[in-house]
């Protein structure tokens, strides 16, 4: 189980001040799929990075299984908006680096294993510049299902592909929620939230503005959830 | 419009290179088509010698430049010369390397040590490379050490160079991704820092080797009994222009072949990275 208690996120810069989360508390249960959606810069990737480690807190702390986490841990993964591959890796190498600590027995076997999981079997030696964006995608998501986390975190995983790639991105993440994978996924495709996401959670400047099962973007109770449904209905 | 127009250009480039590759004259090997240009100028050369448009007291014909190569190699003071030389640069080259390696990942790995050495690294760079003489002189003696402290400094600035921009510019990223698979220092160099810097490291020591051996030829000239160099300035003295002419030919050669060493060994390790080179290469081989 994961708790967010009471997180607060200032940012400063020149003498500037930003208040990106505002006493943000939240708990996600084990095989949870969390959706943050909300306009850019309320918050949601700074709540997520908080979360995977990458982010101290200015004030409230995380707690995975009542463990406080100030640092990356081996149970939560993360996959960003990019692939993030290292170009000088093979598909392998690259699945690799997450289990480093593994023998190399082990990183074989899991590493083939998650290969297969995300549709891309027998694909290990491919170089990073051979993949489509969507293909490096799902490695990167293979590199964070390696190690075996208990929970994985998305970063809008398919803001940065071209459309006709999204859809394989977001039916690998599909099957893990099938496979009762606890997951917070940040995302700007509404209707696949919608689909996969036990739980909506919309963020507005640095707060959770509204929360529920997915029904509440069909009615929602704010205005400002309304307007962000309108805009989004807007862009596409 | 600049896009447009720059892609326009590049389609153009491309299409007269393929042009250009369906001459006869390119679809023969590699080392073959190399050769043709030296063999153009030693034709022209010997042509030019033969009507003596160039006085052979300036110019000495091919066969004359061969004839002084053929003598120093029986007399067996050809090897000799070639192997100072080379030791000169190898050894000039290794420790200018080591030194430029260690305090190129130092300096662009931590802030603090860049605050710390760089500034002076940066200054002593400013300070032409022949103006070390004197004092490489005074401190080393006028035989071998001086000259590969000389060719140590030659080969450093480069390295040190490429290599500390090269870790600086590593995407910050990537670093983050080590994070978050918790990957430990040592690790994160092993897997991320070194191989996203070869490319860089490579350039810094193919750039150091060129002026490695630009630095040996300066040493040499300056005060040496043996070496290439000192086969030019033994020509220039004794009025023998065949026997300059001779070792430059054979200090290009050996440099060619020294700088290939670099490229063919490194390129297992850049095997990932696509430039223009790879992708013609694999045209060729296609």
């Amino acid at each position: 189980m994961l708790n967010i208690e009471n997180v607060s996120k200032i940012f400063k810069n020149n003498h500037k001040t930003l208040k990106a989360l505002q006493d943000t508390s939240l708990v996600i249960n084990k095989q949870e799929i969390v959706s943050l959606v909300g306009q850019s810069g309320c918050g949601k990737s700074t709540l997520l990075r908080i979360i995977a480690g990458l982010e101290k807190t200015s004030s409230g702390q995380i707690k995975l299984n009542n463990k406080i986490i100030t640092k990356p841990s081996s149970s939560i993964s993360m996959v960003f908006q990019e692939p993030r591959l290292m170009q000088w890796l093979n598909v392998f190498d690259n699945i690799r680096l997450s289990i480093l600590s593994d023998s190399v027995k082990t990183q074989r076997f899991k590493i083939n294993d998650t290969l297969k999981r995300v549709g891309l079997e027998n694909m290990g030696s491919l170089w990073p510049r051979e993949l489509s964006g969507g293909m490096a995608q799902r490695v990167a998501i293979a590199r964070a299902l390696a190690m075996h986390p208990e929970a994985i975190l998305f970063d809008e995983p398919t803001s940065a592909l071209d459309p006709e790639l999204i859809g394989s991105v977001l039916q690998t993440i599909r099957s893990l929620a099938n496979e009762g994978m606890t997951m917070v996924i940040v995302t700007h495709e509404i209707n696949f939230a919608r689909d996969v996401a036990d739980r909506i959670i919309y963020m507005d400047k640095g707060i959770i503005a509204e929360q529920g099962p997915s029904k509440i973007l069909e009615s929602p109770k704010s205005e400002r959830l309304k307007q962000f449904l309108s805009s989004m209905d807007e862009e596409i | 419009m600049y896009i447009f127009s720059k892609h326009k250009k590049i389609n153009k480039l491309d299409k007269l290179s393929k042009n250009l590759s369906n001459l006869v004259l390119f679809k023969l090997p590699q080392p073959i088509i190399g050769i043709i240009l030296p063999i153009i100028i030693i034709l022209i050369w010997h042509f030019l010698a033969l009507t003596e448009t160039i006085r052979s007291n300036l110019l000495p014909p091919p066969q004359e430049v061969i004839n002084e190569i053929l003598i120093l190699t029986r007399d067996g003071s050809l090897f000799s010369h070639i192997l100072i030389t080379l030791s000169r640069v190898f050894y000039g080259f290794i420790f200018g390397a080591i030194t430029a390696t260690i305090l190129g990942v130092l300096t662009g790995v931590s802030p603090l040590m860049r605050r710390f050495f760089d500034p002076t690294i940066q200054a002593l760079k400013a300070v032409p490379s022949l103006a070390w003489v004197p004092l490489f002189i005074l401190w080393f003696g006028i035989f071998e050490d001086s000259k590969i402290a000389l060719i140590s400094v030659g080969v450093f600035f480069p390295i040190y160079l490429n290599l500390m921009m090269g870790i600086r510019q590593i995407d910050k990223k990537m670093v983050e991704v080590a994070h978050v698979y918790n990957l430990n220092s040592f690790q994160t160099i092993r897997w991320i820092l070194l191989p996203g810097i070869i490319p860089e490291w490579v350039t810094g020591l193919r750039s150091g080797l060129a002026l490695g051996w630009m630095f040996v030829i300066a040493a040499e000239l300056m005060g040496a009994s043996e070496g290439l160099g000192y086969l030019m300035i033994d020509g220039q003295m004794t009025g023998r222009p065949a026997l300059i002419i001779g070792a430059l030919i054979l200090f290009a050669i050996i440099r060619k072949i020294t700088a290939e060493l670099i490229y063919v060994s490194s390129k297992p390790f850049l095997k990932w990275k696509v430039s223009l080179d790879t992708m013609q290469e694999e045209e060729t081989n296609a």
